[in-house]
C-alpha cells in the first residue's frame, strides 16, 4: 500500500467537514499520570533485561566461591569431628552422683585399668581389683548418707537416759520394768534408728563385719583396718569371728 | 518524518535497550491512541485501563517486534485486541455507565472556542457514541489512527468494500446529525 494509495482512500472518504469537526471536537489528551506510568514501565523494562545479564555473568563466580567456602569450612571442621567421642550414652536423667561416677570410671579407664574382656575368659587380677572398687565407689555414692558412728553412740545413750529417767519418774527398779517397757522403748527408738541406720551395712555388727571381710577380700587392708577400729569402738562387746 | 527516525526504527531501538526511542516514539501516539480507546469504551477509567494495557504490550513485545508492518497498524491492532478482550470479560455484566458528557474532553473548551462549536462538538460526539461498533471502530481506525482502507479491512478481518461502507454510514449518520444540529432550528 503506497502513500499515493492511502491519499486516494482518504480522498474518497465520505465527507472532510466532518474529519474536520472530529478532529477539532476530540481533543482529548492522555492524562499525565497515565503517561508517567507507561514511561515509567518501559524504562523499568529496559533496566531489567539488563539485571539477568549481570546475574548470568557472576553465577559461575558465586557457584565457585560457594564451593570454595564450603570445602573450607569442611576442611576446618574436620578435626574437631575426629576428636568427638564416638557415643554418648549417658543418660539425661542421670544426676550428679551418676555422672561422677562416670567421671571416676573414666579416671580408671585412663589410668590404666582394663575394661574386663568378655572375649578373652577371666579378667586379670587388676581389672577385677578395679572393676570392685568402682563398683564400691558407685554404691557409696548411690546410696543416703550413712550415719556416722558418733551418732549412733548419741543415739544409744540418749535411749538409755530416757529410759533411766522413765525409771526414777516411775519409781520403780530398771530390773522389774525392763521387761515391761523395754519393748516400748524399743519401738519409740526404733524409728529413730531405722532412720539413721536403715539400708546401712553398720546397723548390725555381723553385717559390719562382713564388709570389713569384703574390704579386706578386695586388697584394701587399710580400709578394712580402719573399719575394724570403729567397729570395735561402735561395739565393744562383738567378737569377731575367725 | 522530517529527517526523524520512523517510528520503525524507534522501536528496533527500544528492542535494543534504547529508552530514550521508546519516549519518542510514545509522544507521537499517546493522545490518538487514548482517544481511539475513549471513544470505543466510553469510559474514562476503562480506557485508561486499556490503554495502559495495550503500551504494556507493546513493551513486552520490544524484542520480539519485526517490521513487517507499519508500527501504527501494530499499536492499533494491539489496542483493539485489549479492546475485545475487555468486551468479551465484561459480556454479562455490560460495559458499564458511559462518562458524564460534560466531563468528557479532559481539558474544558478554552475561551476562544465559541458556544456554537462547543455545540457542535457535544453533538458530534454524542452521535459517534450510538453508531453501531464496527462503524465506529473504522471511523476511529481512521481518523485517529490514519490507517487507510486497506489496513482498516486487514486489521478487522473484513473486506475493503465492507470498510468503505461502514465508513460511509458512520459518515453518514454523523453528517446528517451534525449538519441537523448546526443548522439554525426550523
Amino acid at each position: 500500500m503506497t502513500k499515493q494509495d492511502d491519499n486516494q482512500q482518504h480522498d474518497e472518504s465520505p465527507d472532510g467537514r466532518i474529519s474536520g469537526a472530529y478532529r477539532a471536537a476530540a481533543s482529548e489528551r492522555t492524562p499525565p499520570g497515565l503517561d508517567m506510568a507507561v514511561l515509567e514501565r518501559s524504562r523499568a523494562a529496559v533496566a531489567g533485561a539488563r539485571k539477568p545479564l549481570i546475574t548470568r555473568s557472576l553465577r559461575p563466580l558465586a557457584f565457585a566461591a560457594s564451593l570454595v567456602l564450603g570445602v573450607a569450612v569442611l576442611y576446618e571442621l574436620q578435626p574437631a569431628f575426629d576428636t568427638l567421642p564416638a557415643t554418648d550414652s549417658a543418660p539425661a536423667s542421670a544426676g550428679p552422683g551418676a555422672t561422677a561416677v562416670e567421671d571416676r570410671d573414666a579416671a580408671v579407664e585412663a589410668a590404666g585399668g582394663a575394661a574386663p574382656s568378655t572375649t578373652d575368659g577371666a579378667p586379670s587380677s587388676r581389672a577385677a581389683q578395679a572393676e570392685r572398687e568402682t563398683t564400691e565407689q558407685r554404691r557409696e555414692l548411690a546410696a543416703p548418707a550413712a550415719p556416722a558412728p558418733d551418732a549412733r553412740l548419741r543415739l544409744q545413750e540418749s535411749t538409755r537416759s530416757a529410759r533411766q529417767s522413765l525409771d526414777e519418774a516411775a519409781g520403780t527398779s530398771p530390773a522389774a520394768l525392763a521387761t515391761d517397757r523395754e519393748p516400748a522403748l524399743q519401738k519409740a527408738a526404733e524409728p529413730d534408728a531405722a532412720r539413721y541406720c536403715e539400708e546401712d551395712e553398720t546397723t548390725t555388727p555381723e553385717r559390719w563385719w562382713r564388709r570389713i571381710a569384703a574390704l579386706a577380700a578386695a586388697g584394701r587392708a587399710e580400709a578394712a583396718m580402719q573399719e575394724r577400729r570403729r567397729l570395735a569402738a561402735g561395739f565393744p562387746a562383738f567378737t569377731p569371728p575367725e | 518524518m522530517d529527517g526523524q527516525p520512523d517510528d520503525t526504527a524507534l522501536m528496533l531501538r527500544y528492542g535494543a535497550g534504547d529508552a530514550g526511542a521508546f519516549e519518542v516514539l510514545y509522544r507521537r501516539h499517546n493522545d490518538a491512541l487514548y482517544r481511539y480507546l475513549l471513544r470505543l469504551c466510553n469510559n474514562r477509567d476503562t480506557a485508561a485501563d486499556l490503554f495502559q494495557e495495550a503500551w504494556s504490550k507493546v513493551i513486552k513485545a520490544r524484542s520480539r517486534y519485526r517490521p513487517t508492518a507499519r508500527f501504527n497498524t501494530w499499536l492499533y491492532r494491539i489496542a483493539r485486541n485489549c479492546f475485545i478482550d475487555h468486551l468479551r470479560r465484561n459480556k454479562r455484566y455490560g460495559d458499564g455507565p458511559p462518562d458524564d458528557p460534560d466531563s468528557r474532553a479532559a481539558p474544558g473548551p478554552g475561551p476562544d472556542i465559541g458556544a456554537e462549536q462547543a455545540r457542535a462538538r457535544e453533538k458530534l460526539l454524542a452521535i459517534l457514541e450510538t453508531l453501531p461498533m464496527e462503524q465506529r471502530d473504522a471511523f476511529l481506525l481512521r481518523e485517529e489512527a490514519g490507517l487507510s482502507v486497506d489496513d482498516i479491512a486487514t486489521m478487522t478481518g473484513v473486506g475493503h468494500e465492507t470498510v468503505k461502507s461502514r465508513l460511509r454510514y458512520a459518515t453518514r449518520k454523523l453528517r446528517a446529525a451534525f449538519d441537523d444540529k448546526t443548522e439554525p432550528a426550523a
